[in-house]
């Protein structure tokens, strides 16, 4: 099996085959890697790679796969195969999206009103912090997409500078 | 008197810990929730559970008439309020005595005076228990502020005068900076206190955070339960506490516990609470605040001292008067608590929400865990993100240390983010093994803590790959390079504020 992951940004490819029960060779950049594998008591895969012996467990949801090894996690997602394109606007304009899921607490700028670079436009507060959104660019309010009070999802969009 | 079944006005592994102390006593449990929580733990360990309203703390676990019906309706003789929430609200103590029935905690006037910080330092001022020069006045007039915080001399620290708990602390190292400190201040301390007054107090240069938990019963007698360090903080927020500090000598280790026992005398005190200090490096230590509630961090001084503190809240609550004197407590070992968060610190600790769709906690010999979570359970943006403590006892501390480390490997949590690498770094660093990590360490040292990404270790892209080729044959088996990156997964475009 040939398999691709992202794992920040960058695509990691490894082929994995299976030798016998336990036993696997996997191949990561033309180096060969000699795995034996066995159940873990508490539902996860012991991996032996060399002489390190290592405790995984991993989750699938979705295209993502959630992976444990000794007290580190890594989120990695299977590439889309059918050239996905999601996120074409507001690439390379001002729009704004929140960051993580919250509630806007306070907005200090009005729809028409010129904004500075880094000029705080409003507040999220999310779990008894508070985060501050600024303008990433200089420019005019277009659009207020939020008021005081909403809650908003991770990605939502909050304002639009044109 | 007899309690027979106590209220739990909290959620969360403290709502799950109090239930379990309940059930040992006999008591039985209920439980409130709000709608996000129907399925959480703490519902389905009670005996009962009444739905207080909506996610919304002020319509559910901070609403006291709704609290005070769920009491009256279930029949509860007693009410535990846990931490944070309305533990220290005395109108809530207030209400749960006016309805007939037993706080498990101290009596709301006591709550009152250490609540207001201002009249708590004149309190433990009259009662001898030393106090960091500071300033405070009624006036709240910024001229005035600026000549005492000149006399006080510079760095100095802006307080909310309306509580703690790290909430509207500046430090000011430039008298210039001073009047935005001030309004920044009390605008954090009107939103979290509803109270914009502030005080100021000398800033201690590597400041240690120990505090003392003590135990009063109804009768008079007051005991300290030792001390805690909790110098590794994060912005105010303790990360890992433990059990002994390793600055105390045992001649100041007394000296404390004394002092712990003069402040709670001095409020009229009764059950469980946690006076603060702040020491210097030499041992010197002042009165910083008593939280009047059971803490976060209790579990370490259940280990070291084999007490369980919930019981004794309730014990004490029904009455009965300290099963043991001072003489008879003792501090054995060394235990270490680490607070599980999600959240990432990598982009500057932000929560992270998500469904934990894994969560394996360690166990094994001196190994204690306190969840209120597990797998399938959301950590949502409505509460605290704290997966989980876990408290490790060893008969040192290099031991306890050790133990640590090993748990920590041992945790699987996927599915959220969490900062499970980040205490693993944290407990090896050189200056914590060595015991002097002080109140600024982790701001300071943020980076050495942070471990650089070093990309994907084979075994983890190894582990991917076998569970996908073992488990089913949908693998996306593409060698395609090409990929569209998550817009939502990129951090440009929106920056956070400090």
């Amino acid at each position: 099996m040939i398999a691709s992951y992202v794992y920040q940004g960058t695509t990691y490819t490894v082929v994995l085959e299976r030798l016998s029960e336990g036993t696997y060779r996997a191949q990561i950049d033309g180096e060969v890697i000699p795995v034996r594998t066995s159940a873990a008591p508490n539902g996860g895969t012991i991996l032996v790679i060399g002489e390190e012996r290592s405790t995984t467990h991993v989750v699938r949801a979705g295209n993502e796969r959630h992976v444990a090894v000794g007290g580190d996690t890594y989120t990695l997602t299977v590439p889309e195969t059918r050239g996905a394109k999601r996120g074409g606007a507001g690439a390379g304009g001002g729009d704004l999206t929140a960051h993580m899921p919250g509630q806007v607490r306070e907005i200090m700028v009005a729809e028409g009103e010129a904004v500075e670079r880094g000029q705080t436009l409003l507040l999220l507060e999310a779990m008894k912090m508070e985060i501050r959104v600024t303008a990433p660019v200089a420019g005019t309010v277009k659009r207020l997409l939020v008021k005081v009070g909403d809650v908003v999802d991770r990605g939502q969009r909050l304002t639009e500078i044109g | 008197m007899r309690l027979h079944k106590c209220l739990i006005a909290n959620r969360g592994e403290i709502a799950v810990r109090i239930l379990r102390g309940c059930h040992e006593l006999g008591l039985k449990t209920v439980a409130v929730y709000s709608e996000v929580d129907a399925n959480a733990r703490h519902v389905q360990l009670a005996d009962e559970a009444v739905l207080l309203g909506a996610a919304n703390p002020a319509d559910s676990y901070l609403n006291i008439p709704k609290l005070i019906d769920a009491a009256r309706q279930s029949g509860a003789d007693c009410v535990h309020p846990g931490y944070g929430f309305l533990s220290e609200v005395e109108d809530f103590a207030q209400a749960v005595i006016d309805a007939g029935l037993v706080w498990v905690g101290p009596p709301p006037d006591a709550i009152r005076r250490m609540g207001v910080k201002t009249e708590a330092r004149a309190l433990m001022s009259q009662a001898g228990v030393p106090l960091v020069p500071g300033y405070q006045s009624e006036a709240q007039n910024d001229a005035d502020f600026r000549a005492a915080a000149d006399q006080i001399g510079y760095p100095v620290l802006v307080k909310a005068a309306g509580g703690g708990g790290g909430k509207g602390i500046r430090v000011v190292y430039d008298r210039r900076d001073l009047p935005e400190a001030l309004a920044a201040a009390r605008r954090e301390a009107l939103h979290a206190f509803g109270d914009p007054r502030v005080f100021l107090e000398r800033y201690i240069a590597q400041g240690r955070h120990i505090e003392i938990q003590v135990l009063a019963d109804q009768f008079g007698h007051i005991v300290h339960l030792f001390e805690r360090e909790c110098s590794a903080q994060r912005r105010h927020q303790k990360v890992i506490e433990e059990s002994p500090s390793p600055l105390l000598t045992p001649e100041i280790r007394a000296r404390m516990g004394a002092a712990g026992v003069e402040a709670a005398r001095a409020v009229g005190y009764v059950n469980a609470g946690t006076v603060e200090f702040i020491a210097a490096p030499t041992g010197e230590f002042y009165f910083l605040e008593m939280n009047t509630r059971l803490q976060v961090e209790h579990p370490v001084t259940e280990m070291v001292t084999g007490l369980d503190l919930v019981k004794l809240q309730l014990a004490i609550a029904a009455g009965e008067p300290l099963p043991f004197t001072q003489a008879d407590i003792t501090q054995r070992g060394h235990a270490i608590e680490c607070r599980l968060y999600a959240e990432d610190p990598q982009t500057g600790f932000l929560p992270a929400v998500g469904t934990l769709l894994e969560f394996i906690p360690p166990g094994g010999l001196g190994v204690r865990v306190d969840s209120g979570v597990g797998a399938g359970d959301a950590i949502t943006i409505h509460y605290d993100p704290m997966i989980a403590k876990l408290i490790v006892y060893d008969w040192t501390r290099d031991g306890a240390i050790q133990r640590m480390d090993a748990a920590l490997r041992d945790t699987v949590i996927l599915g959220t983010t969490t900062n499970l690498t980040f205490l693993r770094a944290l407990i090896n660093h050189p200056t914590f093994k060595a015991g002097t990590v002080d109140t600024n360490f982790i701001e300071t040292h943020l980076t050495e803590l942070l471990p650089a990404a070093s990309g994907l270790p084979p075994v983890a892209l190894i582990a991917a790959a076998l569970h996908d080729l073992t488990t089913s044959g949908t693998v996306a088996a593409s060698t395609s390079t090409q990929q569209t990156p998550d817009p939502w997964a990129r951090a440009d475009g929106f920056r956070i504020g400090s």
